[in-house]
């Protein structure tokens, strides 16, 4: 008797990039509202609550909103990319801003990139 | 001969115990900041033989807060910490940077009577990058310390007194903002908050004092001892330290410092140069002496003491 195999399905690294970029900004966002400052938690609510409602109600919102998020984390990453080159060639005395742009914030910067071109190149299959 | 002989062994017997009572009080106070300011402006080490170059990073802050913890329970009391985060200055910032972090030193010595109410001297040890920052303000905290050691022995305190160290103030008086905002959420009943930033400069050697925003009740304590010590004092309005935090949450405060708004202030303030072989110390006592009266005061009588008497 023959087996029939199924190849396995193949890894939906957009639906990965997304998740992780969610939930990384909504972190941002609790932290920043619970200091008094709710724009991240409004721009965080909206993509969410925009995806869950335009999953099953417009495809078009849904990829509409997939590609804002992408170029949101693109931009994100590419503007603090830009200030860390910027800031080796130009040191400032700002400890906080300087230590915003040390090794770890780097990385962020970087993940950031690569998420947001992760979730720009999503198409429909993927969902949260 | 014997009986001179016993008076001599008397004379040298009372000297005995009154010089290490008597005399050593009478020292301590510029031999404990002095010690104080070399050691958190790298001037030496304590026994965990750090040398603190400033008070900047997070580790070089965290080194100079358990120095400071050292002090406290030397003289009585129990350090707490205040960890705390802020918002950046500008909420558009918040979409790129992470919040400020940091944490202010506090601890309370309490009154003797029942008392709600609390006069809360604080002083920022942080220092600007780079920099040891010994006049800023390695001697505010030196001149708390000094202060303290007096209200210590005062046996009739009718008020709580909360010292503080404020982190961040280097970077927009983020630590006593934040220090502000705890004090309003725990509902503490402040009586007055006095802040003291570089009280190590007097160029011109007249010994002068800038009172900073002084709120009209605290005026005529400070101005009763200044007479009296013949100390010139003078009002400013202006100035970017830590009472500005406190003036915005609507506490009675005042600043003191050396004559900034005059400027004869430390001229080495904000760079590598702000070293201990720059602090007047004779200055700073003087004004340690002017503080320590008039908290004194404060706690051990009625506001209105000098608007009556």
């Amino acid at each position: 008797m023959s087996q029939i195999s199924y190849p396995a399905p193949p890894i939906n690294w957009s639906a990965i990039g997304l998740w992780i970029s969610l939930l990384f900004w909504i972190k941002k966002a609790v932290t920043y509202a619970l200091l008094g400052r709710f724009w991240i938690l409004g721009l965080v609510m909206i993509i969410a609550l925009g995806l869950i409602y335009s999953q099953n109600h417009g495809q078009k919102l849904y990829r509409f909103l997939l590609k804002s998020w992408g170029i949101y984390l693109i931009a994100w990453g590419l503007a603090r990319t830009l200030l860390a080159v910027l800031m080796q060639f130009f040191p400032i005395s700002d400890l906080h801003v300087s230590q915003n742009f040390n090794w770890v914030g780097n990385l962020y910067s970087v993940a950031s990139l690569v998420l947001g071109f992760l979730v720009f190149r999503t198409d429909r299959r993927s969902t949260i | 001969m014997l009986r001179t002989l016993l008076i001599f062994l008397l004379l040298v017997f009372l000297l005995g115990i009154w010089y290490p009572i008597f005399g050593q009080q009478a020292q301590d106070l510029s031999f404990t900041q002095q010690d104080i300011v070399a050691y958190l402006s790298g001037e030496k080490t304590a026994n965990d033989r750090h040398l603190l170059k400033a008070r900047t990073t997070a580790a070089e802050r965290r080194i100079a807060r358990l120095y400071l913890q050292g002090w406290m329970e030397e003289l009585q009391v129990k350090a707490q910490e205040h960890d705390y985060l802020q918002p950046n200055l500008h909420p558009a910032m918040d979409f790129l940077l992470a919040p400020y972090r940091g944490t202010n030193l506090y601890g309370i010595l309490p009154a003797h009577t029942e008392s709600p109410e609390y006069v809360i001297l604080g002083a920022h040890y942080d220092s600007k990058l780079g920099c040891p920052g010994a006049v800023d303000n390695a001697t505010g905290i030196a001149l708390i310390f000094g202060v303290l050691q007096k209200l210590v022995r005062i046996e009739q305190r009718r008020k709580n007194v909360l010292i503080v160290f404020f982190d961040q103030e280097e970077e927009e008086l983020i630590g006593s903002t934040a220090f502000a905002q705890f004090l309003q959420r725990e509902e503490y009943d402040v009586h007055s908050v006095h802040t003291f930033d570089m009280v190590g400069w007097d160029g011109d050697g007249n010994g002068e004092v800038e009172l900073g925003a002084p709120s009209p009740f605290l005026l005529p304590f400070y101005e009763k001892q200044a007479e009296r010590l013949n100390i010139p004092v003078y009002i400013s309005r202006g100035g970017s330290t830590d009472y500005q935090s406190f003036l915005k949450a609507g506490y009675g405060v005042i600043g003191v410092n050396e004559a900034v708004s005059k400027g004869d202030f430390s001229p080495y303030k904000d760079t590598p140069e702000d070293t201990y072989d720059r602090v007047n110390f004779s200055y700073l006592k003087q004004v340690t002496n002017f503080v320590s009266a008039t908290i004194s005061d404060l706690i051990t009588k009625e506001d209105d003491y000098y608007e009556s008497n």
